[in-house]
Order: structure tokens, then sequence, then C-alpha cells
């Protein structure tokens, strides 16, 4: 029992800083932010450390603010903690976050931007204290400042770390909720307009005359590049969604002359679809289809050009995967979305899983911004150009921004440079 | 005064163990005052939350709350002091919490009238085959009156756990003092194991009063005029086990803080405990020196139990946010008992 031993090593000397920190952490990993607290202020009296006191403090800080609803001695811990490394920003940004959770919007801001200008940024970030970097204070800031009739300031904040800044996952969806309720939702998705031709890595037949794409991330982008704007091509689309926002076969389907079959459960975007597309869509769970049945009924042969596969959660994307009859149907290019910012569980088995069926993945990890890699794509050796496919082949461990696949050059967004 | 009995416990071949049950329940918020019992092969403890978190700055008082070097720390929409019991099970070879149940008490509750709610710092008996949790309540008056209050909990094991959804209050009563009805608060009176129903009201001099659940009075069994001067008042603390030919308890006495903080309105305290052996006779003959058991200024002992012809198990809280058990050798309390009265 961890615990028990760690009271024995405070026992041997309960003045020994270290011995109160340790059993300190241990109880406040298991969830007793009290008995933590109390062991942590315990350690901050003793030491001379005064790291370690700034730590303590500030788990102190996060002990009273996890329990909810005790600004005050929250408030005071982080302010005492601020008082012994002024120059650190943990606590700064503790005390910006606990302002905003309170309400105190004017407080929140100014401190924020005064913790940019004074705190040393060089050194390590203390990130178990709930700090996620520098970034933490921008977010703020796009918070607070929305409050406080900075709105363009508040706009041009979120803009700046969806596009530029790495950040980890709760406060990607954090700035995404935020920017969906700003109206910023133009920006979450990246698209390509006509303006940025020239910028295009692969330039293929038609790409000329494309005003503007439609999918979140290229996909549309990326099957004309591989099939080298093939028109009259043909698709099945699992997990449509919207018919033209985020979609990915609206361009194919308006400019380029394909058909196809989309799948979504959800019966209002049916709906929509319905009413704004030509192509067919089916109102169905894609989990309890059977696709050889459903692709047989169409008659179009056993090579298609494009499968995108999106459903949620991940395990079903995977389970409608392993239900496609890829022994006799196969499709040029793929992509698959297998959210694995949100689950890790199915990205490396859809990939086994595709590689066993002989198809060739050229770009994975594929994500909108420089984290949550969500998607990867996959094209047939037998149905793509080889030579394309070297060229486009170019797959890594780490994240991969479809802008910077798909273009020569970002999108820029830097005003608010870090 | 000895500030670590831990370490010795542990030098002489005892232990120290916490007291843990699954947070995700609690808010992270204290859990303390263990009480234990000893029934047959099982060993049972009454664990008490609360919903403050006690904030003491202690050594040096370098990082004081706004309000003071101590401070219970509530939510700030609500100060009223909730108290929460859970009853658990312990092994008896690890003494670590196999299984627990938060004891349900909405059959008899009331809305409260004053703003300590629950049953506070419950010790934990055996009697006439009842499981009662015995502490004070403080919530049935407007003015916070403070009694006695027995809870008698029914439980059941399956497969040797305790059933978590069968920990329910039964009964409750509320026993009134034996002389004085106007008494404010009555609290910390010490339950002896082998005497059902007899409590040491008061330690020095000892008072030994008998309650009598058919009416809810209790009356005075023993009284003596004997006082020894050790220069604080001895409080309740633990239950009263037998001893030899007498009794043994672990008290508690409140020591003024440094720095004159009372004087200028500054709330502080210090606790430290002491063993005390009565003889046959009722009267302390032996005490301890005072101690700590892991140098927090605020530990308090509420329960005391007989193990084996080796060890007692005291169970006590730690500055208000922490539980452990502490299995003690029974030479080691022998050699404590130094000072004769």
């Amino acid at each position: 029992m961890v615990m028990k031993e760690l009271i024995h090593k405070y026992i041997q000397n309960p003045l020994d800083d270290k011995a109160c920190y340790d059993v300190a952490i241990e109880y406040y990993r298991q969830g007793h932010t009290a008995s933590a607290m109390g062991y942590f202020l315990r350690c901050a009296e003793l030491t001379e450390d005064k790291l370690l006191a700034y730590k303590s403090l500030l788990y102190s800080s996060l002990a009273l603010f996890h329990q909810g609803n005790r600004m005050y001695a929250t408030t005071g811990c982080i302010l005492h903690a601020i008082a012994i490394l002024p120059e650190r920003p943990e606590g700064w940004y503790l005390y910006s976050r606990t302002l905003e959770v309170e309400g105190k919007w004017q407080e929140s801001y100014t401190t924020a931007c005064s913790a940019m200008q004074l705190c040393n940024f060089n050194l390590e970030p203390l990130t178990e204290l709930e700090y996620p970097g520098k970034y933490g204070f921008l977010f703020e800031k796009a918070v607070t400042s929305w409050r406080i009739g900075r709105s363009e300031e508040s706009r041009e904040i979120f803009s700046h770390l969806h596009f530029n800044v790495d950040m980890d996952f709760g406060y990607s969806q954090l700035v995404t909720n935020n920017m969906e309720f700003l109206n910023l939702k133009k920006y979450l998705h990246t698209y390509y307009t006509k303006d940025r031709h020239d910028t295009l890595r692969w330039p293929f037949p038609g790409s000329e005359t494309i005003e503007k794409n439609y999918s979140q991330s290229y996909q549309d982008m990326f099957v004309l590049t591989a099939l080298n704007g093939k028109r009259n091509g043909k698709y099945l689309e699992i997990g449509a969604s919207d018919p033209f926002y985020g979609n990915n076969t609206a361009l194919l389907e308006n400019q380029f002359g394909w058909t196809g079959i989309s799948l979504e459960i959800l019966e209002d975007l049916v709906k929509d679809f319905e009413s704004s597309r030509r192509n067919k869509i089916l109102h169905v769970d894609a989990t309890k289809i059977d696709y050889t049945e459903l692709l047989d009924s169409v008659n179009e042969g056993t090579d298609w050009d494009y499968l995108q596969i999106d459903c949620d959660p991940p395990a079903a994307t995977y389970e409608v995967l392993t239900k496609i009859p890829f022994d006799k149907y196969r499709f040029a290019t793929i992509t698959y979305e297998h959210d694995y910012y949100a689950d890790p569980n199915y990205r490396d088995l859809s990939r086994q899983f595709l590689e066993s069926k002989g198809y060739v993945m050229v770009a994975g990890n594929i994500a909108p911004c420089r984290k949550s890699p969500y998607e990867d794509w996959w094209v047939h050796p037998d149905l793509v150009d080889s030579e394309t496919i070297e060229k486009m082949k170019l797959v890594g461990k780490d994240v991969l921004k479809a802008e910077i696949y798909m273009t020569l050059k970002e999108t820029p967004y830097s005003k608010h440079v870090l | 005064m000895i500030d670590n009995l831990a370490k010795q416990i542990i030098a002489e071949g005892g232990d120290i163990v916490p007291i843990l049950i699954s947070s995700a329940g609690t808010n992270g918020m204290g859990l303390m005052n263990p009480s234990i019992v000893i029934d047959g092969d099982d060993i049972l403890v009454n664990l008490r939350w609360v919903d403050y978190s006690f904030f003491h700055s202690e050594k040096g008082q370098k990082y004081w709350s706004r309000w003071g070097p101590l401070t219970y720390i509530h939510p700030e929409n609500d100060l009223t002091l909730k108290t929460i019991n859970y009853l658990c099970k312990l092994d008896p070879n690890t003494l670590e919490v196999i299984n627990y149940a938060k004891i349900d008490t909405s059959k008899l509750d009331i809305p409260p009238v004053w703003e300590f709610h629950g049953l506070e710092d419950a010790r934990l008996v055996k009697w006439d085959n009842k499981l009662y949790g015995i502490g004070v309540r403080r919530d049935v008056k407007p003015n916070g009156e403070g009694r006695m209050q027995y809870q008698e909990t029914e439980y059941k094991f399956v497969d040797g756990c305790i059933d978590c959804s069968k920990a329910t209050e039964v009964s409750r009563n509320r026993i009134q003092p034996p002389l004085d009805p106007n008494s404010y608060c009555e609290k910390n009176w010490m339950p002896i194991i082998d005497m059902p129903h007899h409590f040491v009201k008061w330690t020095n001099p000892t008072e030994v009063v008998k309650a009598n659940l058919a009416d809810n009075t209790s009356v005075q069994v023993y009284t003596t005029n004997k006082f020894i001067d050790i220069g604080r008042d001895l409080r309740g603390g633990s239950h009263v086990i037998k001893w030899g030919d007498g009794w043994l308890a672990i008290t508690h006495e409140l020591i003024p803080a440094e720095n004159n903080h009372e004087v200028k309105g500054i709330k502080d305290a210090h606790y430290l405990s002491r063993f005390v052996y009565w003889n046959s006779n009722w009267e302390i003959e032996k005490t301890s020196e005072d101690f700590r058991f892991m140098d927090a200024r605020i530990e308090f002992t509420t329960g005391l139990a007989d193990l084996n012809d080796e060890f007692v198990l005291a169970t006590f809280g730690w500055a208000d946010c922490s539980a452990y058990t502490a299995k003690i050798p029974k030479t080691l309390i022998n050699k404590l008992l130094t000072l004769t009265w």
C-alpha cells in the first residue's frame, strides 16, 4: 500500500518537507484533497526550498478549487505562492483562471496581460499544476476580453489559438466551443479557396476552377489529387453529416460530376441533404447495414473511387470498416476517421485491417490543426497511379496538419504571437 | 511531551495504517475522527466525513488564510458544518478498509435548525448485540444545544464485506445529562466498553454516568473528589477499555496557541493527547506524558479497542482531514504510564 509506506516515511521524520510533500501528492492523486492540503500546507511551512513551497501552496489552491466554491481560500494560497516566486507563470495562470471562473473578468484579464509581461517563460513549466503553458494566458484573455467588451480581441485570440497554437485536447475543445459560441465556426475548418491555387502542392486538372472546397481538412481535394481531378467518379460516403459544411462529397458532386450514396443516422441532416443535393442519401444506422447487399444493389461495378467512413464513436467507425466487403469491392481512395485524439484504441486496428486488405496509407494522423490527429488517408495501389502514390506518400508518426500536407503555405494567422 | 508517538509505536512492533475510502463520493473532503469497535472477528470503524477543509498553518505560521492560521474552509455559500458517517470494515490482518457503507440516516432525519448538521465524533460500540454510534448532535435545537445521541445502525455482511447499501440508522436516543438540564453542550462522553451504557462523562475529577434508553435520561453512578493537578482539563477522547484491574482511555487537552492569538481574536488551537489509567475504584492512578501521534497540532483520538494479549487499536484523526489506526503494543503503553498520581 503506497499510502502506508509514505506515511511511515513521514513518521520517521515529520519535519521532513519532502516526506510531507510525498504524502500530500499521494492523497491528492487519490482525490483526497482535504487530506492533501493538510500535508501540502505542512510542507510549505517547513521547507526552505522556495520551489517546493511554491508548488505546495499551488497544490493547496488546486485542492480547494476542485472542492468547489472556496474561492477566497483558493486565491489566498495562490497569492502566497506568487509572493514566493513572482517570476514563475503557474501561480499567475491559476490566479487568472480562478478569477475568470469567479466571474471577475476584468481582474482575470488584467492578471493575464500583466503575467504575460512579467513572467519568465523560459523556466521549465510545471504542467502538473494544471498550467498548460503560455497559451493558457491567451486563453484566459480570450475568454475574459469577450466579457469586458473587447469582442474583436476575443475573436482574434481564439482564432489565433485555433490556427497557430499547439494545445492539449481539452483546451482545443474549449477553443472550438468558444469559437462556435462566438460565431467563428467558419474558422474551425481549413477551407481551400481559389486565391490559394498557386499554393496547392499537387495541382490537378480542374483545380484551377474550384472556388472553394467543403471538407473540414481538405479531404475532397485529396481525393481529386489522388485521382488526378477525375470526373464522374463514384463514392460511398458513410457518415455524411451536413450536406455542405465540412462535407467530403459536395465538391465532387457539384463540380466534378460524381455520383454516389451517402449514409447518415440523423434525420434532420438527411432532410437537409435531400433538399439540397442531387445524389442519394439513406437515413440509416451505418453499423446495421449489409454493405454487400447495398453495393450489389447499385450495380455500378466492383471498383469505386472513394470511400469515406466517419461515424461516432470511433468504435462504431471501426465496426463499420470491418463490415465493408473489401474482398469483393475495391476503393481507389479512402478517408478513415479514427479519432485517435479522443480514443486511441482504434487507429492501429484500422491500419492493420486496411493494410491486410492491400491498401496503402499515404497520409496518417491528419488533423485540422497542429494537434488532435483524427484521420488516415489511404489509396489502393491498383487503382491509383503509382507515381502519384509515391509523391503523396508522407506517413509519419506525428500529427499532420492537412493544410500543410496539401499546400505549400499555411494560412497566416499570427497576430498574437506567443 | 512526546510529539511523535507513532515512531515509537512502529519501533516497538506496532503499526500505523491510514483509514481510506474512495474519494469518489466524498468530494475529497476530510475523513476524520474514526472510532473503532471489535465485534468477535470483525473490526468495524465509524469514519466521520465533514464538508470543510481544515486549513491550519502550523509550523512557522507563515501561510495563514485570510481569516487566520486556523480556518474551517466551507463552501462560501454554505457555512453549515455537515457531518456524514461511514461504517467501515477493516481487514484484521492489515487493518486496511475492506469495504464500507455510508450510514443512511434519512429515516429519522428532521430538518436541522442549527448550523452543525449530523452526528459528530460518534464513538462506535456494540452493546446488547446492537451497533451504536454515540456522539453529539446539535441540530435539533435553535440554540445549538448539544446532547449525546445514540445512533443505532443496522448493517449486514455479504461475503465477509459490509453490504454497501445496507447501513441504516434505525433508532436514535438523545440522552439528557444527569444533573444540569440546562447544560449547553454535552459531548465526548467516553463509552466504557465492558459496562454497557456507562460513560466517563468527565475525567478529572472522574464522573461516571449511565444512560437509560428507556427514558433518554442519565444518572451519575460514580464521582470522586480525587483531582490530579495536571495543569489542563482532561477532555473526552477514546473509548474506555479494561486494563488490568482498572480501565484505560486516551483523553485530549486543549492548550492555548502562542502569540496571544486568542487575545487578538484570532482562532488557533493545539490539542495534546494522554493515556489515562483508572484503578478499580475509578481513581486516576497513572497517566502518560502528553503526546501527539504524528506531530499535528490538532489530533483527536476517538477510538480504543483491545485487540489481543499484545496490542490495542487506537483510531485518531489528524488535522481534521485524515484518519489512522494505530496498533499499539501493550508493553509500550505500560512503559508510557510513567506519571503516578
